[in-house]
């Protein structure tokens, strides 16, 4: 069956190269432009997957939204692949081992994604 | 405006204040001891005869305020620096009174103590702002005339020490006090005046100080900023072009696909620069707290290990001489990894094939000595104060490796500054460049004592 994934990004430029490789890669791709509207994508069109920005509206978007996924029993197993470009902008920089308690999300890419480390990364985190 | 407000004792802060407090208490211990002993060399070594029990007496009382200052400035902490600032003006006072006393005691006008009123005169033109000195130095010559015509009155008893009734002497009396009057007024003007151009001069450096630094902050918000707008465009350009090359290579032809790939490559030199800007934004405000000890013997190796494939594919030889004594420094892991690939990527850059880099770490004594060596292209006279400039690249370099951001040298010698190091650069055009880097060497192990140092 054809595996849904959700991109939560406000840059549609960014959001429509993305879909290009995923879509030819087999993916059927829909897209929020905020967290407001990727949540409520979520609960209607249950996505089997979820690239998420951490940066929209505030600088921390990103991390909340993927917090009220995880909080929410129907998607607390959503996979969530979160795109930064945080390390350079907050002076953060992520380790997944390390930060895995503090952020619920299950891979950090740093943008700009290349189109196979994207494939690579959505594939493993669907289990494929 | 608030006299006593902190802003008028620029040379002051309240820990500064009250180590002045504590070192005024010492003084006083020493002046009653020095005093006490005096009188002893007087009474058995002289025989000189003056009423050494209220001498004493007052002395006694002197050590007991004395000592109420101590228990006060051990028991009571915190004082604001206004209350300081005026119990050190009642501390002056109040040995102004006892000094009359004691002066009253060991034969007035004849006896030449009366010159350590001077002492307070200075010290107060020196801490206080404004009138104070004044007023204090006004209250010297009050007290002290007072005293000398109470006893030439004979309202106060004279106790003689040269028997020759100077204190009676009208015209004696006059000389001491106009050359007595003049001396302490002359010595307020002196310090005061002084006092006054080194205030004005340090608050002005103060208040440029403090613009400085805020400029500064600004420049690294705009950094960071600018940054994030910069790299936001970029990241969809890269992706946009990615996407392509990814999903419609075989739909284009080569040289399509050629200018595509170079598209690529220069969205990711930009996106290089941006970083490298960011990187300088942000060693300028990379915090203390999250340092550590370094041990660099045991850094440099994994540091190498890290470069050493790309030093084989260019077969570049790396020759390594560290330091056998132990070399720690106090920092960021990251900020001396930053540093050595920097300057390690630009050797290997610069370095033709079949060519060495050195890396040598040397023990100063109390500094630490590291230093990468090339057998490069080397740098030319004229452009070496240049390469720590931002985005400065020399001619030649350019001429050898056409993409680089020119940003790499500065972060290094932010980051070394950072730490109180210092770099320098040696080269010679055509043989090759030696950077060598200083730090403050750490010379022990415990954290905390380090943390301690700082």
């Amino acid at each position: 069956m054809q595996k849904k994934i959700l991109i939560i990004d406000d840059d549609i430029d960014l959001v429509e190269a993305m879909r290009l490789t995923l879509e030819n890669a087999g993916f059927e791709v829909i897209d929020a432009q905020d967290g407001q509207k990727g949540l409520e994508k979520i609960e209607k069109e249950k996505p089997d997957l979820v690239l998420l920005d951490v940066m929209m509206e505030t600088q921390d978007e990103g991390f909340h939204i993927a917090y009220q996924i995880r909080n929410n029993e129907e998607t607390a197993d959503l996979p969530i692949i979160m795109l930064t470009a945080v390390g350079a902008e907050t002076g953060f920089s992520f380790d997944k081992e390390k930060d895995e308690d503090f952020l619920p999300v299950n891979e950090f890419i740093e943008k700009p994604v290349n189109p196979d480390t994207l494939i690579e990364y959505v594939k493993k985190s669907l289990g494929q | 405006m608030n006299r006593f407000s902190i802003e008028n004792f620029p040379f002051l802060n309240i820990s500064l204040l009250l180590s002045r407090v504590s070192w005024s208490i010492t003084l006083r211990w020493l002046a009653v001891s020095g005093y006490f002993l005096a009188t002893l060399v007087t009474k058995y070594g002289f025989d000189l005869q003056l009423p050494y029990k209220e001498i004493w007496l007052i002395l006694g009382l002197l050590a007991v305020i004395n000592g109420i200052y101590l228990l006060i400035s051990k028991i009571f902490k915190g004082f604001s620096f206004r209350v300081e600032i005026v119990s050190l003006q009642f501390h002056i006072i109040i040995d102004l009174i006892f000094l009359t006393a004691l002066i009253h005691y060991s034969g007035g006008v004849e006896n030449p103590i009366y010159l350590f009123y001077a002492f307070h005169v200075v010290l107060s033109s020196i801490i206080f702002p404004g009138r104070a000195p004044i007023v204090i130095t006004t209250l010297v010559v009050i007290l002290f005339s007072s005293l000398i015509y109470l006893e030439y009155k004979g309202i106060l008893y004279h106790y003689c020490i040269f028997s020759t009734d100077l204190h009676y002497n009208q015209l004696f009396i006059y000389i001491v006090l106009v050359v007595f009057t003049i001396t302490v007024y002359m010595t307020m003007y002196i310090c005061m005046s002084f006092m006054y151009i080194f205030r004005e001069v340090k608050i002005q450096i103060d208040r440029q100080n403090l613009q400085l630094i805020e400029a500064d902050k600004q420049k690294s918000q705009f950094y960071r900023f600018t940054s994030h707008e910069l790299k936001s465009p970029v990241i969809a350009i890269k992706s946009s072009v990615d996407g392509v090359i990814k999903n419609f290579s075989d739909q284009l032809d080569d040289r399509a696909n050629d200018l595509l790939k170079r598209a690529s490559k220069r969205s990711d030199q930009m996106l290089e620069i941006i970083r490298e800007l960011l990187e300088l934004s942000k060693n300028r405000s990379r915090a203390v707290r999250d340092r550590e000890i370094i041990e660099i013997n045991q850094l440099i190796p994994e540091l190498i290990e890290q470069q050493e494939v790309q030093a084989e594919e260019k077969t570049i030889n790396l020759e390594v001489d560290l330091s056998e004594e132990e070399l720690l420094v106090y920092g960021h892991p990251d900020s001396f990894k930053e540093i050595f690939q920097n300057l390690f990527s630009n050797a290997l850059r610069y370095t033709k094939e079949n060519g060495i880099i050195k890396i040598v770490t040397r023990d100063l004594g109390d500094k630490i000595e590291i230093s990468i060596k090339d057998t490069g292209i080397g740098i030319t006279e004229d452009d070496i104060p240049k390469v720590f400039d931002e985005f400065f690249r020399s001619e030649n370099a350019k001429k050898e490796v056409k993409i680089g951001t020119g940003l790499g040298l500065s972060i290094v010698k932010q980051i070394v500054e950072n730490y109180g190091g210092k770099i320098k650069v040696q080269s010679t055009l055509g043989e090759g460049t030696r950077f060598c880097i200083i730090f403050p060497k750490q010379k022990n192990k415990n954290i905390d004592i380090a943390k301690g140092l700082k």
